[in-house]
């Protein structure tokens, strides 16, 4: 009896003992790691976000955005070349939120307050039309020969890519 | 032998002179038998004396006629074989129901299978680590794009943008390089220099000093903790944290000017 005592207050002040100790240092190195990947990327996002909290019109909300999505677009074609799947994968999920989460209720917004015909619906047709040309180029990342198509995430994504792009084309209308 | 068991027997027999010497004994001595086997007798031949009804006219040479006529032979004439009782082709069907079913499972099993064995096996993206700044950076970036609607909740947002940005700045102190460090050092300023003082400057209605006193709290908290971690950070760490420290004072003191301005 008194070995089994023995044995769980030993392992509760294993426990609390463990609790106590250093914080798991694997972890911030790789977050390091992945922080010094993204360097380029973070200091844009800070900086557009920064810029995005003091716009108050929803076309030049889109347009800093748009930002973020030709940045996001080009980080996911180089990751392509290099046959990254997971790194694809990951940026992807962002850009499909930044377009669906970030652009399209901006479009929706300013769909409402334009008036047919006047500059404004120009500028909003002209920033709509650079969000398509932006992230054209993914269509051609992975073809169905590439080594990247066999991934059901990729292939997933890229749809729901493909998706968000219709999205974005109807929320003008 | 019982009454009962008496009677049986007699009932068994043609007439009770015919059953066996041990019944008729018991008969013999017993008045209630003996009475039973009188009622017996009588019903008996009463029976005989019972008409007869008469039999449907024709009906014995229609009979006959059905049995001679060559349609009764058909079937057999023809060579063909006799249909089945409906009871006996109920069971051919259902078991013919079923042999069927059964073998177009194995088909289509065996179907499936050899597709299987065909397909290349879809592989899996190896599990690995996501960057957690840069996926709470896109939350605060389509939450300030889109999500806040107004000054408190810009200004909510802004400084979940710096908190973020001083976590890294904290967890990296000791093993990022010095370039590294300054970067963060530089974004963290201006989210708070131009971002959160800005926005704390269009912060209006009743719940403003509640959001404001709020932000003030935790950048003057946040500032004393850099301040802290850069006496005992790497000497290439220092500066970006002390610099992480300063802005967060200054924001700290343009909130509590506001919050003056506002209470006078």
């Amino acid at each position: 009896m008194r070995w089994w005592i023995a044995v769980v207050i030993f392992g509760v002040g294993s426990a609390l003992v463990g609790a106590q100790g250093p914080p798991d240092k694997g972890h911030e190195i790789g977050q390091y790691k992945l922080f010094q990947q993204n360097k380029l990327l973070i200091q844009e996002l800070v900086d557009h976000t920064v810029d995005i909290s003091l716009q108050l019109d929803p076309l030049q909300r889109v347009e800093t955005s748009n930002n973020i999505v030709g940045r996001l677009t080009q980080e996911i074609r180089n990751a392509a070349d290099r046959q990254d799947a997971h790194r694809v994968v990951e940026l992807g999920q962002h850009l499909r939120t930044v377009l669906k989460d970030g652009i399209i209720p901006n479009i929706v917004t300013a769909r409402k307050q334009i008036k047919p015909g006047s500059d404004g619906e120009r500028r909003l047709f002209k920033d709509c039309d650079l969000t398509l040309s932006i992230i054209a180029p993914l269509d051609g990342i992975a073809p169905d020969d590439a080594s990247l198509a066999k991934y059901r995430e990729v292939r997933d994504l890229l749809r729901e890519i493909q998706g968000t792009r219709e999205m974005v084309g109807n929320a003008i209308k | 032998m019982n009454c009962s068991q008496a009677r049986n027997r007699v009932l068994t027999v043609s007439h009770p002179r015919k059953a066996s010497e041990d019944v008729r004994e018991h008969v013999r001595a017993c008045a209630k038998c003996q009475a039973w086997v009188k009622g017996a007798m009588e019903v008996e031949s009463a029976l005989r004396h019972l008409p007869i009804p008469p039999a449907p006219q024709n009906k014995k040479s229609e009979l006959l006629k059905k049995f001679r006529t060559p349609e009764v032979v058909v079937p057999s004439e023809r060579n063909e074989p006799l249909p089945l009782p409906p009871r006996k082709r109920e069971t051919f069907w259902t078991r013919f129901g079923v042999g069927v079913t059964i073998a177009a499972s194995v088909l289509a099993m065996v179907t499936w299978m050899g597709q299987r064995s065909r397909r290349p096996e879809t592989p899996i993206i190896a599990a690995q680590p996501m960057d957690d700044l840069l996926a709470n950076l896109m939350k605060r970036h389509v939450t300030l794009a889109s999500g806040a609607d107004n000054a408190s909740k810009r200004l909510d947002g802004l400084n979940q943008l710096a908190a973020d940005l001083l976590k890294e700045g904290k967890d990296f102190a000791f093993i990022a390089s010095d370039e590294d460090m300054k970067a963060l050092a530089r974004m963290y300023s201006k989210v708070v220099e131009q971002g959160i003082m800005k926005q704390a400057e269009m912060v209006r209605g009743p719940q403003q000093r509640k959001i404001l006193e709020s932000v003030q709290q935790q950048l003057q908290e946040s500032g004393e903790a850099v301040a802290k971690l850069a006496e005992r950070a790497k000497s290439g760490s220092i500066e970006p944290l002390r610099q992480m420290a300063e802005a967060s004072r200054k924001g700290d003191q343009h909130i509590r000017t506001l919050l003056r301005e506002d209470a006078s």
